[in-house]
């Protein structure tokens, strides 16, 4: 069975686990046929979106939902009927089945060890009233939900690049509502309250990764319009005997577009400093935002501590060519005179990737990487 | 107290009622289980007790109140984050959810209640969305130079376009840049605030500054004829560079758990 479709089914079957230990075999009859069908589907599927539709068609969704209403009715009017207590063993084997589901899932350390207090605990009480007494007491019943928070967050914290600062501060945090919560609205309030600023900061940090990626790539501009004037003069001259006037309105174009982009380069950079307080000389120690300008795409879905970059070489193009040409005292025909120390490193070609399959090698080094890494696996 | 289940009832919901109230977001479920415990105090036996309950529909009462806390907490948590409006929303749920005399209308009345918030928030996204786009044009807008005429003109008309998007939704630029939903979302200080808003109006009106245009035509001629008797020498340059010039992709990785540089390895190269 795929695993995201057993996911999605396993509350049903938690719920059906549930019923078959409060229901008589008569009130139960619906909701097992129901799930055998379910699971039968599942099985089929050949994934996820199979399952759905399938499922979909079968209104199987829709099913469940008026079977189980249909089994808490039935449960209400057996207990009416033939009033029996429940004792810690009925209670506890709902919570079990919950521990086991929580047992197969990946990553659970914290929930499976916070049921399995649950279960200890509670299987030394005498009855359901004292054992819910003594698990609120030693604050079972609240660990029971806010583990799985600490479990989500601390695998997300572990996942993340560690210079991806202001994601990492985002999962400690959630860590620490699930860690210090003492209520669940306090879990809530807190979450939402996180979620709310994370959404701000990454919001107002936007702005410096538009305006320094703006400020990249006009530098690259400025590159390409000094080679394209550079390699295009002895065209000009190779021309003059045949049509001087496109060569010449081109590379007319080429110089304009030199000093513009050179103007431009001045006001990005004035932006960045004055008004975002981002110091690019700061770029050599800040890696988070030489990340920003080197990444071209993340080949693992599970983590982004690893990634496809251009050459790191062009962090050291970046700053000659802002400091050293566009924002020198340097004049344009100064500049063209200039011999760059390290010439822009360009990333591959749509061509390249069919020739020489970039991309799959790519994704196989970058999993041999993390393979050894818990965090790693689904 | 002479029965030892009313005994273990009471100390249960004292419990509760104590771990809530420390909580400080949970005000319904402490005054339900405040109820219980009075309740409690009047009851003969644990039998006496669960019939007041019953009576009084408390267990309901108690499922409502957390409802009603949950719903609460959300509206303070957009309280917080100056977000009046989706906080009414949530408050709206919590009011809906309070006013449940059973279990079946208090989840029909949260579901119509929790859609018309989510109607809210989407509606919120939506102008944000739009709002930051302008804000993202119009800065960049800002820093092109004067003699860049056609990136402007494009710019400028991409602005129009989003400005229209806001008029037809209802809204409008000069609001937004008040509304903390949006405010809170961009860096800027009041006064860059009443810079942008500025650039957003002249971008509205843009007219083609010609005569810095003009200028940069002509010190572009200018340029083009000074360094045409170095036509040799600069393509000597040029081919001495793109001979250091590679076609390059790298894998970057940072595997350690502190923050700090990432290796590189190169995985691909081709001369340029």
């Amino acid at each position: 069975m795929d695993a995201q479709v057993k996911g999605m089914i396993s509350g049903y079957a938690t719920a059906y686990e549930s019923y078959k230990s409060l229901l008589d075999a008569e009130a139960l009859a619906p909701l097992s046929a129901l799930y055998e069908e379910t699971v039968a589907l599942a099985e089929k599927a050949a994934d996820y979106m199979a399952f759905c539709q399938a499922a979909t068609e079968k209104n199987i969704f829709g099913r469940w939902g008026e079977e189980l209403t249909k089994a808490g009715e039935a449960f209400n009017k057996q207990r009416k009927e033939t009033p029996r207590q429940p004792t810690v063993a009925d209670v506890l084997r709902q919570y079990r089945l919950l521990a086991d589901d929580a047992q197969n899932r990946p990553h659970q350390a914290r929930t499976v060890a916070a049921y399995e207090r649950f279960l200890t605990l509670g299987a030394q009480a005498a009855n359901p009233l004292t054992m819910f007494a003594n698990l609120e007491e030693v604050g079972c019943v609240l660990a029971l939900s806010t583990a799985g928070i600490e479990d989500a967050n601390q695998l997300q914290f572990d996942r993340t690049d560690p210079n991806e600062t202001l994601h990492r501060q985002y999962y400690a945090e959630c860590l620490e509502v699930g860690r210090t919560s003492k209520t669940n609205e306090e879990v809530i309030f807190r979450m939402d309250a996180a979620a709310l600023a994370q959404q701000e900061r990454l919001s107002r940090d936007e702005f410096t990764r538009i305006v320094l990626l703006l400020l990249f790539g006009r530098l690259l501009d400025f590159a390409k319009l000094k080679r394209q004037l550079r390699a295009g003069l002895p065209d000009l001259r190779a021309g003059l005997d045949k049509s001087p006037a496109p060569a010449v309105d081109f590379l007319a174009q080429c110089a304009t577009g030199l000093l513009i982009v050179r103007d431009e380069i001045r006001l990005l950079h004035a932006y960045l400093t004055g008004t975002l307080g981002f110091d690019c000389r700061s770029l050599a120690t800040d890696f988070r935002r030489q990340k920003m300008l080197l990444n071209q795409g993340q080949p693992l879905s599970t983590t982004d501590r690893v990634w496809e970059s251009m050459d790191p070489a062009n962090l050291a193009w970046f700053a000659e060519t802002l400091y050293e040409e566009a924002l020198s005292d340097l004049s344009p025909v100064e500049i063209l005179h200039r011999s760059t120390r390290q010439p822009f490193q360009p990333v591959r070609l749509p061509e390249d990737e069919e020739r020489d399959r970039i991309g799959a090698r790519i994704a196989g080094r970058a999993q041999e990487f993390v393979k050894d890494f818990y965090w790693a696996k689904d | 107290m002479g029965d030892p289940m009313l005994a273990e009832k009471v100390r249960y919901h004292t419990i509760l009622r104590n771990r809530l109230a420390r909580g400080g977001r949970s005000a319904a479920q402490v005054a339900a289980h405040e109820r219980i415990l009075t309740l409690a105090a009047e009851a003969s036996d644990v039998m006496d007790l669960q019939r007041k309950i019953e009576a009084e529909n408390l267990d309901f009462a108690v499922s409502r109140a957390n409802s009603v806390d949950t719903w609460n907490a959300k509206a303070a948590a957009a309280r917080d984050t100056e977000n009046p409006q989706m906080a009414a929303a949530y408050e709206r749920v919590a009011e809906t959810a309070a006013a449940a005399n059973d279990f079946t209308a208090l989840s029909q009345a949260i579901m119509a209640a929790e859609e018309q918030a989510k109607q809210i928030g989407t509606q919120q996204s939506g102008l944000r969305y739009i709002f930051i786009g302008i804000l993202y044009g119009a800065l960049e807008y800002l820093l092109r130079a004067p003699g860049n005429a056609y990136e402007k003109s494009k710019l400028a008309e991409e602005l129009r376009d989003r400005l229209r998007q806001l008029s037809d939704l209802g809204a409008d630029f000069d609001d937004l840049c008040r509304q903390p939903f949006c405010r809170r979302h961009a860096p800027f200080t009041d006064e860059q605030w009443r810079r942008l808003r500025e650039t957003v109006a002249a971008m509205a009106a843009d007219r083609p500054d010609a005569a810095a245009v003009d200028t940069a035509r002509r010190a572009g001629r200018e340029l083009l004829a000074a360094v045409q008797s170095d036509w040799d020498k600069l393509a000597a340059l040029q081919r001495e560079e793109d001979e250091r010039t590679s076609r390059r992709t790298s894998l970057a990785s940072r595997l350690s758990d502190e923050a700090g540089p990432y290796e590189f390895a190169t995985l691909w190269e081709r001369k340029w």
